[in-house]
């Protein structure tokens, strides 16, 4: 039986670069589901999420989160689609880990629900979230914090689930 | 930068093999459960993963601030309440972040994943990953572990689920339904089931 997990696309950032921008583009649309996973550090000294925007459009999300920090839970919501915080006041060589599944990306009678679930040392998240588009996705691109950028070693990797 | 499709990093491989589609369940018509018959799987896989966008053809009830139906697993027929345990963690729009204990309700209960309710805009359906565990151990209780969530507009939530089926028997049969809030899954919610190795 074939495999129903299917990698796409992968990549690191190399040594000595730094990026604030990551675009996954020309998604075919064989797939039931997508999941993108990510390991990431941010050259900031301040918490950064990562925001995900679909199809290069910039409004349009709504995202419900809930976190907890050491004994502190907080959940609310928000106007972007995001990966948990990743920044570099974190112990040296600790990445934010996340992944989001994206739920049936391509059908075009229904918004695209995502559920991200990530974390590092000291916090732990889950977020669901939506973009209110019945248009198949086939372009997503990740962004650092305004102003900053995905630290040399970061990695980027989206997978198909098989229909 | 721009990542071309099917470009692979050096460092890092994945053999994703162990991961296989074994049905979807596109659902045409309004129905109030779906049946699994796993038994033959039990030589294959070690877990099994339902990953779940379910709407409930039923209006939301009026006068109550509440997500969608629930959904329920049940193994091998078995509908004693005794037999199952759930608890939650969420998180929601409003409420901060909460946690609780189902009590004994007769199958793996799981918030929202019996979908919106039909009052919700078109084209918003709650979605979810739910693991079973070992499903096909004879020595072990069956353990559930599901991640879930929506969002409607003004309200939403996203959570963890862990229910635990107290029999170590083989799991040969698994019933999908929502929790019998009157609705059904409405035509477009799906099911799929995938078959994880180890």
């Amino acid at each position: 039986m074939p495999s129903a997990l299917t990698p796409l696309a992968n990549y690191t950032i190399p040594a000595a670069s730094a990026f604030g921008l990551i675009t996954f583009s020309s998604i075919p649309n064989t797939f039931r589901d997508l999941r993108i996973v990510i390991s990431t550090r941010q050259n900031a000294t301040t918490p950064k999420q990562a925001t995900v925007q679909f199809n290069g459009d910039a409004s349009n999300y709504t995202l419900v989160y809930a976190d907890g920090y050491s004994s502190t839970t907080t959940s609310g919501t928000d106007t972007k689609i995001a990966f948990p915080y990743a920044y570099t006041g974190t112990a040296a060589n600790e990445p934010i880990a996340g992944f989001m599944d994206i739920f049936d990306y391509g059908q075009t009678n229904k918004h695209k629900s995502v559920l991200v679930r990530g974390g590092a040392g000291t916090s732990v998240s889950m977020y669901v979230g939506r973009w209110a588009s019945t248009a198949a996705l086939t372009t997503i691109a990740i962004s650092a914090s305004t102003g900053g950028s995905f630290e040399a070693g970061s990695t980027f990797a989206l997978y198909g689930v098989s229909a | 930068m721009l990542i071309p499709f099917g470009v692979l990093a050096a460092s890092g491989g994945v053999d994703p093999s162990s991961f296989e589609l074994i049905s979807t369940s596109l659902i045409s018509t309004t129905t109030a459960s779906m049946t699994f018959n796993v038994s033959s799987l039990s030589s294959t896989y070690r877990h099994l993963q339902f990953r779940v966008a379910t709407r409930n053809a039923w209006a939301a009830p009026s006068g109550t601030v509440n997500y969608g139906a629930n959904a329920v697993l049940r193994f091998n027929g078995d509908s004693t309440s005794g037999n199952y345990r759930s608890h939650y963690l969420e998180g929601g729009a409003t409420g901060g972040v909460i946690s609780g204990d189902y009590g004994t309700i007769a199958g793996s209960f799981i918030n929202d994943l019996g979908g919106v309710w039909d009052s919700s805009i078109t084209g918003v359906y709650s979605v979810g990953v739910i693991d079973i565990l070992e499903p096909f151990s004879t020595s072990r209780n069956k353990t559930i572990r599901s991640s879930y969530g929506n969002i409607k507009a003004g309200q939403g939530r996203v959570g963890l689920n862990s229910s635990v089926w107290l029999s170590t028997a083989a799991i040969t049969s698994i019933v999908f339904s929502e929790d019998g809030s009157g609705g059904g899954f409405k035509a477009g919610s799906r099911v799929s089931l995938y078959g994880l190795k180890g």
